[in-house]
């Protein structure tokens, strides 16, 4: 099983905004036997699909410099269960920055239903807190997000191309 | 046009009830926020932010978790503030009741001085307020 | 005699070590170091991801409420979590102890507080508010009994280790 709970970027603007899709599958492993006879995927990947876009977003305003992982979950709702063929559009829009950590707010869609919604606070590890150097290995979060279509989207907040990202 | 204590009280403790998932009634003006409501450093962050957004200021988190002060060498001596570390610490945060901790004023006890009543002077100092 | 059910791939409880149903319910997980997904998270500092522990309190609170309710309702959703806060990291070889305790029963809601500990340190702590409901498709599709039986069978599955100690201590 790998650790992604997106899949794809539509729409990214640094320092304030990103949109993407997750969808459902059945081939998940996370859905096989989870609910047995009513597969949905578990609300907590949900969860953990708009902290990787969030994260991506806080730390990219940030040049992929800091360390960003998720301190708390301030609220989550969920209207209804995510089923197997269902496409979730989420939503990440970035709220609030300090010194230390930074807020985003979430929403999931399935079509024009809400399904979920999700405030996020990340916090900022400073190096050689929990462990020395960089979580990946060269490139590795590069080849991530290319994956996902960032780089075919990612603007600056004038409309031009994220700068080329060494770091990463 | 500033905010009436009360309302001020209320906006802080809707925060708090928030950030720390306490219950309204612990919530009250003599409460420390580390020793009687559990709050740690990363809820810090997260009353910042609340606070930020429900009174639409902006806050230094420095000036409710002053740790530059209480980690120099000129403020403390042998874990313990210096007076020119109380003079710092005083005129960071005016608003706080410092009292009691300057009587013993040991860095490990810094933390559970804040009590909910401070964090609403704080914000009153901030927003401005009738009362 | 029906075999054992195939496991919840996505399982995060390793089993239930107590119940006392309507109430409270303990747990235990082990990060294994093996777990593939710990090769993303992260290639340099493998630890269980916090939505993870957060999912393995999720689980509990679900038997927990399965339990008091006797299987009667097939679905048990999540509805919402508040005050969730990570504190420490899970490294392979570690072990999560999982404790939920009911604070409010409302209806088909129950709320919930949860934490889960390794030596005393909590690294996840949560409120969650969970409703059972039944999954609205006509009867003779059968979805509903479908699973009210499957669940109930993961639940013998985890609770074995319990109802056998129970037995030889009798």
């Amino acid at each position: 099983m790998r650790w992604f709970w997106i899949d794809r970027f539509t729409e990214f603007v640094s320092g304030s905004h990103a949109r993407g899709y997750k969808n459902v599958t059945l081939a998940e492993e996370a859905l096989d036997e989870y609910c047995p006879g009513y597969p949905m995927l578990p609300p907590t990947l949900i969860i953990e699909g708009m902290a990787q876009m969030g994260g991506i977003l806080v730390s990219e305003h940030f040049q992929f410099d800091k360390h960003v992982v998720l301190a708390k979950v301030g609220k989550a709702k969920f209207h209804q269960p995510a089923r197997n063929g269902d496409q979730l559009s989420l939503a990440v829009d970035l709220d609030a920055v300090q010194d230390t950590g930074a807020t985003v707010t979430c929403r999931s869609h399935c079509g024009d239903q809400l399904q979920a919604e999700i405030d996020l606070m990340f916090a900022f590890l400073e190096d050689g807190r929990f462990t020395e150097g960089p979580l990946f290995n060269p490139g590795m979060l590069r080849d991530m997000l290319r994956m996902m279509n960032f780089f075919h989207v990612a603007v600056d907040p004038d409309g031009n191309p994220v700068q080329e990202y060494t770091n990463i | 046009m500033g905010l009436s204590q009360d309302e001020i009280f209320e906006k802080v403790q809707e925060a708090l009830v928030d950030a720390l998932g306490v219950d309204d009634d612990e919530v009250n003006r003599g409460a420390t926020l580390v020793g009687d409501l559990g709050a740690e450093s990363i809820d810090f962050l997260d009353i910042v932010f609340k606070l930020e957004k429900s009174f639409d200021i902006n806050i230094e988190r420095t000036e409710l978790a002053p740790e530059d002060i209480l980690t120099n060498g000129e403020y403390v001596k042998d874990g313990v503030v210096t007076a020119d570390g109380m003079a710092e610490l005083k005129r960071r945060m005016p608003w706080a009741d410092m009292s009691q901790f300057e009587q013993n004023p040991r860095v490990q006890d810094f933390g559970n001085l804040l009590t909910v009543g401070d964090l609403c002077s704080y914000v009153g100092s901030k927003v401005g307020s009738d009362a | 005699m029906s075999s054992a059910p195939p496991p919840m791939k996505y399982r995060q409880i390793d089993r239930i070590t107590s119940i006392e149903p309507g109430k409270r319910l303990t747990a235990e997980r082990t990060l294994r170091a093996d777990e593939e997904y710990l090769k993303d998270h992260f290639p340099r500092f493998p630890v269980m991801p916090g939505v993870m522990m957060l999912e393995a309190l999720h689980q509990a609170a679900v038997w927990l409420v399965r339990s008091d309710d006797e299987f009667q309702t097939p679905l048990v959703l999540l509805r919402e979590t508040r005050s969730v806060k990570f504190g420490d990291f899970l490294a392979p070889g570690e072990t999560l102890q999982i404790a939920v305790d009911v604070v409010k029963q409302d209806g088909n809601r129950t709320t919930v507080k949860a934490a889960a500990t390794k030596q005393g340190r909590v690294t996840v702590s949560a409120r969650l508010i969970l409703e059972r409901c039944f999954t609205g498709d006509p009867e003779h599709f059968g979805t509903d009994a479908k699973v009210m039986k499957s669940t109930k069978q993961q639940f013998m599955e985890l609770t074995k280790q319990l109802t056998e100690q129970v037995a030889l201590s009798d």
